[in-house]
């Protein structure tokens, strides 16, 4: 049973430069508990698809110009902003990268963890602060009644990311857009949080899109992955298919330019070249220039998605015949 | 390491940095950002410092670039003590010690173009005159893989692989015999990394330049060095050969940092993450600095710094553990690995 169904989605940004095209026609769907990890590298377009999910696209240089985002039986493309509001932080709610950045530092964290549980749950005064408390605890802070009352640079940036969290699951939602929520923290602290992640979701049973670029994290956290080159998905496939038979050239690439940990190499194969700027799009397919296997026809025209296995897809004039 | 043919030892290092109050600025409290930390980097080789952050090695480069002067300890350059150079060896030394930082953006001067970017250094120097070292920065520039015709843009024209390119150029256009690289590819996408790691590589092989390499991926070090010190709150907590220390981890903190990096291998569950946070280096813990942390902390381990051990040719750890336990412990520490690394440690 799916919980959400992108179909065809279309986002532009328009700038000075021209329009940029940062998701560009993508369709994915999430399951009920299952984490899909979107993948790929800066300016893919992986973010631009979770804020088009969140309807927090910038304003007003940024709009869904297609497609459908269906989150069980309800089109959010179609919801004005006032039905939305009933929806984000409730039913979808978001992990940014940044936890810098993305809490008020003019607030305490109690009163920015209790805002999502008054005016979605209608919470009020002592059954508030024990549901607060309560969600302290489920992300592991300790003394949570009197953490309610520091304000956010009082705490540690794991902390930090863990109140986010915590804010981010206040209402229960069916899914959760993480983007890149660890990049920001060390490695051992960006271990712990992934473990609380995954016990938090095994708990719950919330449907999580898991947006990075690290190999490491994806092997961790997710049960299939998307990745996305240039605006477009290029290849979807199970955790266990995309680490044995990465299907589209560019993911073979670039899984095998990343160093190992527990083997030695000699030299990793790179891959030359720059991803083609969104503005100015090639026609065919977008890897092309940089890829190994290119052929004539992969030029002229976008290659359709192909079934190479059991629930593994992938965009690429190789496989079809 | 041979003693005899290394090009820079750096022995007891300590950088404290006050902290202070009051009007008239009454120190406090020292912050022990670098707490007498010792190793050697030989020619023509690679040598990295892994970390998390607050650990002390940009503090350690820091020093090392004389951007700050040390507390205690020594720095020998070529046998020679770094600290009390004339001024003519210092000329010298900053000569032959280049740096490469984490972000080109804002190591690259905006309103500069290409060529004098990189022929600064050699004009700074009075290396040669102005259109030699024009000349010289072309050459520079297709060493380091990018066109003539650049050399006459800015750096905002380039993307961030292109930049950190420029930066390598400047950095080796001296011929130096050191250059620390402060996290060189970690600003950088994923398949940038290979092509500037690449050309490091190629580099170093084709001036037989020494590399400090810090950062805090594991992989990269991996693939980058041949020697590798892990540090935890101003200390050396493990050194050795890369390939050794990335596959045979003694300290119970790198075997965390690894487990923690490591991919699992699909259908298997990961391993249990360290607990805690790494604690202030205002008060760091007595004894060994991860004993708050640390899963097989014993109690002298609270009160007394552990001591080196050296377990394997050229792997050393400082670890109470093994002092008490000997091989055995090494044998069962291992397994422990083993068995977070495949994940039996379910959640």
């Amino acid at each position: 049973m799916s919980v959400l169904e992108v179909e065809d989605l279309h986002a532009h940004i328009y700038t000075q430069k021209g329009v940029v095209k940062a998701v560009d026609g993508i369709s994915l769907k999430v399951n009920a508990g299952e984490t899909l990890g979107l993948v790929g590298e800066s300016g893919c377009g992986k973010s631009m698809t979770c804020l088009s999910i969140m309807r927090l696209l910038p304003r007003p240089n940024g709009q869904i110009v297609g497609g459908r985002i269906m989150l069980d039986d309800h089109d959010l493309v179609q919801m004005n902003e006032q039905q939305f509001r009933g929806i984000r932080g409730r039913l979808i709610s978001m992990i940014p990268q940044d936890p810098y950045t993305s809490m008020n530092p003019c607030f305490t964290i109690g009163n920015q963890l209790m805002e999502p549980l008054r005016t979605h749950l209608g919470l009020r005064k002592s059954g508030l602060i024990e549901r607060a408390k309560q969600l302290l605890d489920l992300v592991r802070i300790p003394e949570a009644i009197s953490r309610l009352k520091n304000f956010p640079h009082e705490l540690s940036g794991g902390m930090r990311q863990r109140v986010v969290g915590a804010i981010a699951v206040s209402c229960h939602p069916k899914l959760i857009l993480a983007d890149e929520p660890t990049t920001s923290l060390d490695v051992t602290i960006q271990a712990q949080y992934l473990y609380l992640i995954k016990q938090i979701q095994a708990e719950f049973g919330m449907a999580m899109i898991y947006v990075t670029h690290d190999l490491g994290i994806i092997s961790k956290v997710c049960d299939r992955v998307a990745v996305m080159y240039a605006g477009k998905i290029i290849e979807t496939a199970g955790i266990a298919e995309i680490f044995q038979q990465p299907a589209h050239p560019y993911t073979q690439a670039l899984f095998s330019s990343i160093p190992p940990i527990d083997h030695d190499v000699d030299w990793l194969p790179s891959i030359e070249g720059q991803p083609p700027e969104l503005i100015n799009l090639p026609t065919g397919c977008r890897f092309f220039d940089r890829c190994r296997f290119a052929m004539e026809r992969c030029q002229g025209k976008y290659p359709p998605e192909f079934q190479v296995g059991k629930k593994h897809f992938t965009s690429c004039w190789k496989y079809v015949l | 390491m041979n003693v005899g043919i290394t090009l820079i030892e750096v022995s007891d290092l300590v950088k404290y940095y006050p902290l202070t109050k009051g009007v008239f600025r009454r120190v406090v409290g020292w912050v022990k950002a670098v707490d007498g930390i010792s190793f050697t980097i030989p020619p023509g080789l690679t040598y990295a410092l892994v970390g998390e952050s607050g650990c002390g090695k940009t503090t350690t480069v820091k020093v090392l670039l004389q951007l700050e002067e040390a507390t205690s300890g020594h720095i020998f350059w070529k046998g020679q003590n770094l600290f009390k150079l004339k001024a003519d060896g210092r000329k010298n030394y900053r000569e032959d010690v280049q740096a490469v930082f984490q972000d080109p953006m804002s190591s690259l001067n905006p309103r500069m173009r290409v060529k004098d970017i990189i022929s600064e250094p050699l004009i700074a120097n009075k290396r040669c005159s102005k259109g030699e070292a024009f000349s010289r920065a072309i050459e520079l520039i297709v060493d380091v893989g990018l066109q003539r015709e650049d050399a006459n843009k800015y750096p905002h024209e380039f993307s961030g692989g292109q930049r950190q390119r420029i930066a390598v150029a400047r950095a080796i256009a001296l011929n130096p015999k050191l250059i620390v690289l402060d996290e060189p590819v970690s600003s950088l996408d994923m398949s940038i990394r290979a092509q500037i790691m690449n050309l490091l590589k190629k580099l170093q092989e084709q001036y037989g330049i020494s590399y400090l390499l810090i950062a805090h991926d594991i992989g990269t070090v991996r693939y980058m060095s041949k020697y590798m010190a892990v540090m935890y709150l101003g200390k050396i907590v493990e050194k050795g050969l890369s390939s050794q220390v990335c596959s045979r981890p003694y300290h119970p903190y790198t075997q965390g940092l690894i487990i923690s990096a490591c991919p699992v291998r699909p259908g298997e569950k990961f391993g249990a993450p360290l607990p805690g946070e790494i604690p202030s280096p205002i008060n760091p813990p007595s004894g060994c600095g991860f004993h708050t942390r640390c899963p097989f902390a014993i109690d002298c381990c609270s009160n007394t710094p552990p001591p080196w051990m050296e377990l394997q040719p050229d792997h050393f750890v400082a670890c109470h553990y093994y002092k008490e336990h000997g091989s055995i412990a090494a044998d069962e520490i291992q397994e422990h690995l083993n068995v977070s690394l495949r994940g039996v440690i379910t959640i």
